[in-house]
């Protein structure tokens, strides 16, 4: 995944949640994921299959609509409470 | 609360004859025109216009208290005229420029009659998705599509309709556009001869016309803002407290015939079954009340202060209201018929009127399917951990 700010494991498990989002397209850092089919089921899934792979947790305050808005958004979460857990 | 003082003195100007058309407009499957037309001489049609353009600048208090005063005499009425008053908020909030400065003064003055267009074929109830699209001419936007449920759909002045923003657009992405009745072909594509709310006159139609670019309601492609901020949250007010309207009602008139002459030899009302009966109906009223008050304090203060009320805890309680209300409301009035007995209680000529009230009431778990509520209000639940209730 050269070229991506995010990681590999990122955009994999991302993906698998974005049912409108051609499987060859290149996902982009202001996508709208909502556009790209992501409801509020998929939401709880997507968070507890991004806090397993990355061995982290979201506060409460993290789980607003801004989090869940663009791949950028949500990465950048996921990027602080990653390096915070190191 | 109300910000409309005489608001009072309105409603008691259009409520006898919303109750004397109630029975007709059910028998008959029949919009309720007579009712619509003094709601609209009254000015209440514009109830939630800001005076600057000639309403009477009522909030969502004034929205939900009248709708429950009009539910008491024709729930199908109240309906009519609460998803009006919903799409005039969707206005209010939304539209700008030419097209707000033309729309609000003519509802302001009774002119015109919204209605709403969100239902469509092969989209399984979503509200925030789109199947047909928008096409843009080069002079205006195209509107073409189906829609199976459309409340009071052939009598309404102007529509607000979702379209799928263009033919190359995600279903996700959903503009909101305005059409007056006069820029479209309006033909009934199919029938409403439900159980119940059978004044609504919910028909299929099938809508064509051009409407110009500046008739876009919000950002192209932007209506889950819109839905998050005013069309969802008002209706789940609106129907909610029209629901509890009809079930309040319900109660006052059992209420009035247990303590009248009136009531059957098999009632006793100094029985502790009677008494445990009554207490579960005026139980489920009282949550209902209390619970549609303090969400209706929520969105206005969030309004207020500028949120979006798309946090997980706000998303709750509104999902939370509808779905409690139209199982509550519907749970009290099959209590009361019980309560009733076969002929007070069940029979349709009877001067209780239970009968009406249960089919109309059956239908609030269905009308935005509460199923979708709790499927949604599960999910957020799992990522609220601190669990702020209301």
């Amino acid at each position: 995944m050269t070229g991506s700010p995010w990681s590999a494991e990122f955009e994999r498990v991302l993906r698998g949640y974005l049912p409108l989002h051609g499987p060859d397209a290149r996902l982009r850092p202001d996508d709208s994921l909502a556009d790209l089919g992501l409801d509020s089921m998929a939401t709880v899934g997507l968070l507890v299959d991004v806090e397993e792979e990355f061995g982290i947790a979201l506060a409460d305050d993290d789980l607003t609509d801004q989090t869940f808005a663009s791949p950028a958004a949500l990465w950048a979460v996921v990027d602080r409470l990653r390096g915070a857990s190191r | 609360m109300s910000a409309v003082p005489w608001r009072a003195a309105l409603v008691d100007r259009v409520l006898p004859v919303v109750a004397e058309h109630a029975a007709v407009v059910d028998t008959e499957a029949a919009f309720p025109a007579q009712g619509m037309a003094e709601l609209a001489a009254s000015g209440l049609h514009g109830l939630l216009v800001p005076a600057e353009f000639g309403g009477l600048g009522g909030g969502l208090h004034d929205l939900v208290g009248t709708a429950q005063d009009l539910a008491g005499a024709c729930l199908s009425t109240a309906m009519v005229w609460g998803m009006h008053c919903q799409q005039v908020d969707t206005l209010v909030q939304h539209a700008t420029g030419s097209l707000r400065d033309d729309v609000l003064p003519r509802i302001a003055r009774g002119e015109l009659y919204l209605a709403s267009v969100t239902t469509e074929p092969g989209k399984g109830g979503h509200l925030l998705t789109a199947v047909a699209a928008l096409r843009d001419d080069g002079d205006a936007l195209l509107v073409d599509r189906d829609a199976p449920v459309v409340t009071g759909g052939l009598h309404a002045d102007g529509f607000l309709i979702t379209m799928r923003e263009a033919e190359d657009a995600g279903s996700q992405r959903v503009t909101l556009v305005y059409a007056d009745r006069d820029q479209l072909a309006v033909e009934r594509s199919g029938g409403w001869d439900t159980v119940g709310m059978r004044g609504t006159e919910s028909v299929g139609l099938r809508i064509a016309g051009r409407v110009p670019a500046g008739q876009v309601v919000g950002q192209p492609g932007g209506f889950r803002e819109i839905a998050l901020r005013s069309m969802a949250p008002v209706g789940h007010l609106v129907w909610s407290a029209c629901w509890l309207g009809a079930a309040r009602a319900a109660l006052a008139d059992l209420v009035g015939w247990l303590r009248s002459s009136e009531r059957g030899k098999g009632v006793d009302v100094r029985s502790e079954l009677t008494a445990e009966r009554v207490a579960r109906v005026r139980m489920d009223l009282e949550v209902v009340s209390a619970y549609l008050s303090r969400v209706t304090d929520e969105v206005v203060a969030s309004r207020a202060g500028g949120a979006s009320l798309s946090g997980v805890d706000a998303q709750i309680h509104l999902n939370t209201l509808k779905v409690v209300a139209a199982e509550s409301t519907f749970r009290a009035v099959d209590r009361m018929v019980r309560i009733a007995g076969l002929t007070a209680g069940y029979r349709k000529d009877s001067p209780l009127r239970l009968e009406r009230r249960f089919r109309d009431l059956r239908s609030a778990s269905l009308n935005y399917a509460d199923d979708r509520l709790l499927v949604s209000t599960g999910a957020l639940t799992l990522m609220d951990r601190a669990v702020r209730l209301l």
